[in-house]
């Protein structure tokens, strides 16, 4: 049944207001998305060297002896997963939520959660969360969540409280393209493939103290960098989320636009028919 | 023969050149480093660093990180460098005070490492302004 002609009025509006507010938050993710982008390529080189002295390390120490090197003895693991405050966003959050259900054993698993929407996602399923951050810092090289979630990681793993530390992170390919990854901070493996030297590797005033101060700088800049790659991702899926909801909605509202066209032009050709009609039986 | 020097903070490559001597403070000591050095890592102390190039001297605030030396190149790895014209003394003050009065009004809840870590880049940052 066609809807009356105040209804399809009525809808017209709506879908254009929401058309409306759409298509500006369109525009504000993609001014958001430019500059989140140009500070994602500016801080890629930094990641990239950092993993790349981790992964020497992990190459070309020989004597893998430090608690770094191997898992501890537990069956719990850690995992930090990396979810998005706000809404709006596409299938952003449902693809990392889907992600982790996969890929890891709920009972033997602690996760630190930044991110409401992951929180509360999690929370509702059980899920043992250690901390949670819920306010996610805006576009800016931020160190204080970040360093704090280092410093209790290297913390609970230098006690052997976990076998294994990894972050689950949206890996931005391009635009339009990003998937969720798992990624092992520690202990620590080869991120990146280097060369081995020949020569004997110095690690100055000791192994022992670079890599205490080598590592919670990795993990640090780590967390950063993914959390900064996450958000990058995030504001790459509302700005075509954003997109798609406005050229939906403008299919809508021209469909509905000619509903409401027919439906008028049919109610006065029905009305002209009753003139006619009456007319001709006066005669 | 030149030291190819390569200088990465946070935004980026900071530096990319060669040089005839490094010299920077390490956990270890102060150290210069000349081309062909043994592959070396160790970490960087808050301090000043400077590079000769020609008989010339650069002087620099380096806020900490990590020296990696590899067979063709070395590499410093930091969070903030600036050289000694670029420092914005006015902003190392407030920062300055700002870790001063964290660490003196401390609760619970004060990153106190954090604070004094501020407050020695701030220090380092003003030892440039004579």
């Amino acid at each position: 049944m066609a809807m009356s002609l105040q209804q399809t009025k009525a809808r017209i509006r709506s879908v254009s207001s929401t058309m409306k507010i759409t298509n500006a938050m369109e525009l504000v993710s993609t001014s958001k998305l430019r500059k989140a982008k140009d500070l994602y390529y500016q801080i890629t080189p930094f990641k990239n060297e950092v993993f790349e002295i981790i992964s020497y390390c992990a190459f070309n120490i020989k004597d893998k002896d430090y608690p770094y090197f191997k898992e501890n003895q537990t069956n719990k693991e850690l995992i930090i997963v990396i979810t998005s405050t706000l809404g709006l966003c596409g299938g952003y959050n449902i693809a990392i939520e889907k992600f982790v259900e996969e890929n890891i054993d709920k009972n033997n698993t602690d996760l630190i959660v930044l991110g409401a929407k992951g929180h509360h996602y999690f929370k509702d399923r059980g899920y043992n969360i250690v901390s949670s951050y819920d306010d996610l810092p805006t576009f800016d090289i931020q160190e204080s969540i970040s360093s704090s979630i280092a410093t209790k990681v290297f913390d609970d793993f230098n006690a052997s409280m976990y076998k294994k530390v990894s972050i689950v992170y949206t890996e931005f390919i391009n635009s339009l393209t990003f998937v969720p990854k798992k990624l092992q901070l520690l202990p620590l493996i080869d991120l990146m493939e280097v060369q081995t030297i020949k020569k004997e590797l110095l690690l100055e005033p000791s192994a022992e103290e670079v890599l205490q101060h080598l590592i919670p700088f990795y993990l640090t800049t780590g967390i950063k960098t993914l959390l900064f790659e996450s958000m990058l991702s995030e504001q790459a899926s509302r700005r075509i989320a954003m997109e798609n909801a406005t050229d939906n909605a403008s299919e809508l509202k021209d469909k509905l636009l000619l509903e409401y066209n027919k439906s008028r032009q049919a109610s006065i050709t029905q009305e002209i028919t009753e003139i006619s009609g009456a007319a001709n039986a006066i005669q | 023969m030149k030291l190819k020097l390569k200088i990465i903070d946070l935004h980026g490559i900071y530096f990319q050149g060669e040089v005839d001597l490094l010299n920077i403070v390490t956990s270890s000591g102060e150290i210069t480093i000349l081309a062909n050095h043994l592959p070396l890592i160790s970490s960087i102390n808050i301090s000043h660093m400077y590079y000769k190039n020609d008989g010339v001297i650069t002087t620099f605030a380096i806020a900490g990180g990590t020296l990696f030396v590899d067979e063709h190149e070395c590499k410093i790895i930091t969070p903030a460098i600036e050289s000694s014209s670029e420092i914005d003394f006015l902003r190392a003050l407030k920062a300055k005070e700002r870790a001063e009065h964290r660490l003196n009004n401390k609760d619970e809840n004060t990153d106190i490492k954090r604070a004094e870590v501020a407050l020695q880049r701030a220090l380092n940052r003003l030892s440039f302004n004579k």
